[in-house]
């Protein structure tokens, strides 16, 4: 093929071009660390990033409703932890106001401690979230569970979370788990309201009463305390589990878009060392067929 | 006598045959830079020798072509010139979409977790407020992604109409070199009128053929015939209301014909494809996205209840069809206004349920995009893949069509180029055959000189 000097310099002018596109490239890369910036530079792994990134995205969301969701049972825990040890001391109070030995001024006094113990009972029963909604309400979080008399005046539903990808928990406990309602459970704070009443009238058989039935409460406020812990502790495995899932998220969208830093040197280093080739190259021609050597 | 006059005459004749080479070979020279220009040669031709003197006779300059050769280079034009315009107009739009603030897929990831941190505290008016602004944030999104889409097609619009001008000039340019080449049979004319020709190709397409009687017919894909001899017709861009760009018209005389979807190849047909073909398509994805978002949406938040109780409402504001649907979408303004109507809670429940919310975030996992084909965050990340697919495929096809248009042009300048180490030795060459033509002359004129002396 007939080649000429012109086209030998258009070549070589066009091979450094080349280089230097190449070059412009890879330095890019290497200071960036990004060798998938666009969806054009590599469809497959850039959709394959991005879908990675939405789970990513999803998966911090996901990880704040859990920490909602911990931040409420961790109030619930330390509601009923309440309850429970205003049980345990007013038990302590109900066998200790039985003794025979007791008068009716010694148990109106101990009225008066109980009513108080009842007061921090009810309180704790109606204890309310960071946003103000009552923690053992069900659906009802914009009122109080429990009316004066410690009834239940709530409902029973519970509220589900995602706790992973297809998967869900229950992230509150219903003040209902308080009453009757539960299979042999007592209404716990109506309980403690009759050893109210009973101190206060001096009513030895129901104060003994009394005794069984804080017991009974006792317990089922121990199971509700249980059942909730048991709760948090499925939301720290699943938020255990999405941090895990997050650095994997991570770890994969980088080998999808990053650089590999090393291969990026050496490509940068032999396509310098091209350039440089082709420089000299156009530098001979443009001596060999300069004018004056003719 | 007679004779030693006829030596004269070829000296003289040979004389002119060199200085023609050395012409063509100084013009060759001077035009080794020049765009499109074909190195040409002189043809001596020897004069018959019989009864006695012979000589040579230079015809008329002429250039080394391949018709063959520039009819591919021709073709090779039209295809970098589609593919070399839709390349840059999808990077383009794909750093409108996809490059300027936060991308639609992080925004409908963004509701997503919004929704969740909802579900975990219904009542928590700030977390409904955030759920709120990131449903207000995708919808600008998508309006902003429209406008971009709509510029970008705006502006592919104002190229191709500059490509017809440009087109219908060249065009009047080729009937004119028509013309001149059948009255002059310059070589550089017919250069010009090759150069002429790839750049309609390069612009337009079609296919350009020499008739017999040597002047170059230009035809469009679907037979339409934009040159014919010393004829030009022309490409007229015109506003379609229909559409509101503009279409492109093969105009001759009083004939017109809309010739917008027939064109292959050429940078007009690279435009055209971007504008009614990627960007369109990209639009109407977004479109469809828009509105599968706000009637999916709207369906399962009807159906739920705010804190007030209230079901029925919905999220979005509805819409009607999905055409325009990206430019419409917006969030409920009397949402906006009152964030306790976000559907968090199932109708009859209290406040405090999230079931609605649930709800509306297992949207997230159902395919109710593209015809119950894809999720919403599928969809959205597939708007922008594929534009970036059309994208890395133009600009490949670029690379082959520019590998393929630099082979052509090696080969043409395998032929046609000028080499000024051949050109010198030309020139040497008919240097020498002047020189040694000049002694001739000056050896049959001391002949002639003695002969006339010793008369």
């Amino acid at each position: 093929m007939r080649i000429t000097a012109h086209h030998l310099l258009e070549r070589s002018a066009g091979h450094i071009g080349a280089a230097q596109t190449d070059i412009a490239k890879l330095s890019d890369q290497v200071s960036s660390g990004i060798k998938v910036r666009h969806a054009s530079d590599d469809p497959v792994a850039w959709i394959q990033a991005r879908r990675e990134q939405v789970r990513a995205a999803i998966s911090q969301g996901r990880g704040d409703a859990i920490g909602l969701g911990s931040d409420q049972l961790a109030e619930t825990e330390r509601a009923l932890g309440t309850i429970g040890g205003v049980l345990s001391e007013a038990r302590q109070i109900a066998v200790q106001a039985a003794n025979a030995n007791y008068v009716a001024g010694d148990r109106a006094k101990l009225e008066l401690q109980v009513a108080g113990l009842f007061s921090v009972a009810l309180a704790s029963a109606n204890s309310r979230n960071a946003a103000g909604e009552y923690v053992l309400a069900g659906a009802q979080g914009l009122v109080a569970p429990f009316d004066a008399a410690g009834v239940f005046v709530g409902d029973a539903s519970r509220r589900d979370l995602e706790a992973g990808e297809g998967a869900s928990a229950s992230a509150t406990l219903s003040g209902s788990a308080l009453t009757s309602a539960v299979a042999g459970g007592v209404d716990v704070l109506p309980a403690l309201g009759r050893l109210v009443t009973a101190l206060g009238a001096n009513d030895v058989p129901s104060i003994q009463a009394a005794i069984d039935e804080l017991d009974a409460a006792h317990e089922q406020v121990s199971q509700a305390r249980g059942e909730v812990g048991s709760m948090m502790a499925v939301f720290q495995d699943a938020d255990a589990f999405r941090v895990e899932l997050e650095h994997s998220l991570v770890g994969r969208i980088a080998s999808l878009t990053e650089v590999d830093i090393i291969d990026a040197a050496t490509d940068l280093a032999q396509r310098t060392q091209a350039l440089e080739a082709s420089q000299a190259v156009n530098g001979r021609l443009a001596t060999l067929l300069s004018p004056g050597r003719r | 006598m007679s004779d030693l006059l006829s030596l004269l005459g070829l000296g003289a004749a040979g004389l002119s045959a060199q200085h023609t080479g050395v012409a063509v070979a100084s013009n060759n020279a001077a035009n080794v830079n020049t765009l499109g220009y074909s190195r040409q040669r002189v043809d001596l031709r020897a004069e018959l020798a019989a009864p006695l003197v012979g000589g040579v006779r230079s015809l008329a300059p002429d250039r080394y072509q391949d018709l063959m050769l520039a009819s591919r280079e021709r073709d090779a034009a039209g295809s970098l010139g589609s593919a070399g315009a839709q390349a840059p107009a999808l990077l383009d739009l794909e750093a409108r979409i996809d490059g300027a603030g936060e991308s639609i897929d992080a925004r409908v990831a963004a509701l997503w977790a919004g929704l969740e941190r909802v579900s975990a505290m219904p009542t928590d008016s700030l977390l409904r407020d955030a759920a709120i602004a990131a449903a207000k944030n995708l919808a600008d999104g998508m309006a902003e992604r429209a406008a971009a889409i709509a510029a970008a097609r705006a502006d592919a619009d104002a190229r191709i109409r500059d490509h017809t001008a440009q087109a219908s000039a060249i065009a009047q340019e080729l009937a004119t070199l028509n013309t001149q080449i059948t009255i002059d049979g310059d070589p550089v004319l017919r250069d010009r009128r090759d150069l002429a020709a790839k750049q309609l190709a390069e612009l337009i397409g079609g296919s350009g053929r020499v008739d017999p009687d040597g002047r170059l017919r230009w035809v469009l894909p679907d037979g339409g015939v934009l040159v014919d001899g010393n004829h030009a017709a022309s490409l007229e861009a015109t506003p379609d209301p229909a559409t509101g760009f503009r279409r492109v018209e093969l105009v001759d005389g009083r004939s017109r014909r809309d010739v917008t979807t027939s064109l292959v190849g050429g940078r007009l047909a690279g435009e055209i494809t971007f504008r009614d073909g990627d960007a369109a398509t990209a639009a109407a994805d977004l479109d469809q996205l828009a509105f599968d978002l706000t009637t999916s949406v709207n369906a399962v938040h009807q159906a739920n209840a705010g804190l007030d109780g209230v079901s029925g409402r919905p999220l979005f504001t509805p819409l009607a069809a999905a055409a325009g649907a990206a430019t419409a979408i917006a969030v409920d303004p009397a949402l906006i206004a009152d964030p306790d109507r976000l559907a968090t809670a199932a109708a009859g429940a209290g406040p405090g349920d999230n079931r609605g919310a649930l709800a509306l975030l297992a949207l997230r996992d159902q395919r109710v995009a593209s015809g119950g084909t894809q999720t919403l965050s599928d969809a959205a990340i597939d708007l922008v893949g594929s534009l970036g697919r059309r994208a890395h495929d133009a600009q490949a096809e670029t690379d082959r069509a520019t590998i393929i248009s630099d082979h052509l042009g090696d080969l043409r300048d395998a032929l046609s180029g000028v080499d000024l180490d051949e050109e010198m030795s030309n020139l040497v060459k008919f240097q020498h055959g002047a020189e040694a033509m000049t002694r001739f002359l000056s050896t049959v004129d001391g002949m002639l000189g003695d002969l006339l002396n010793r008369l």
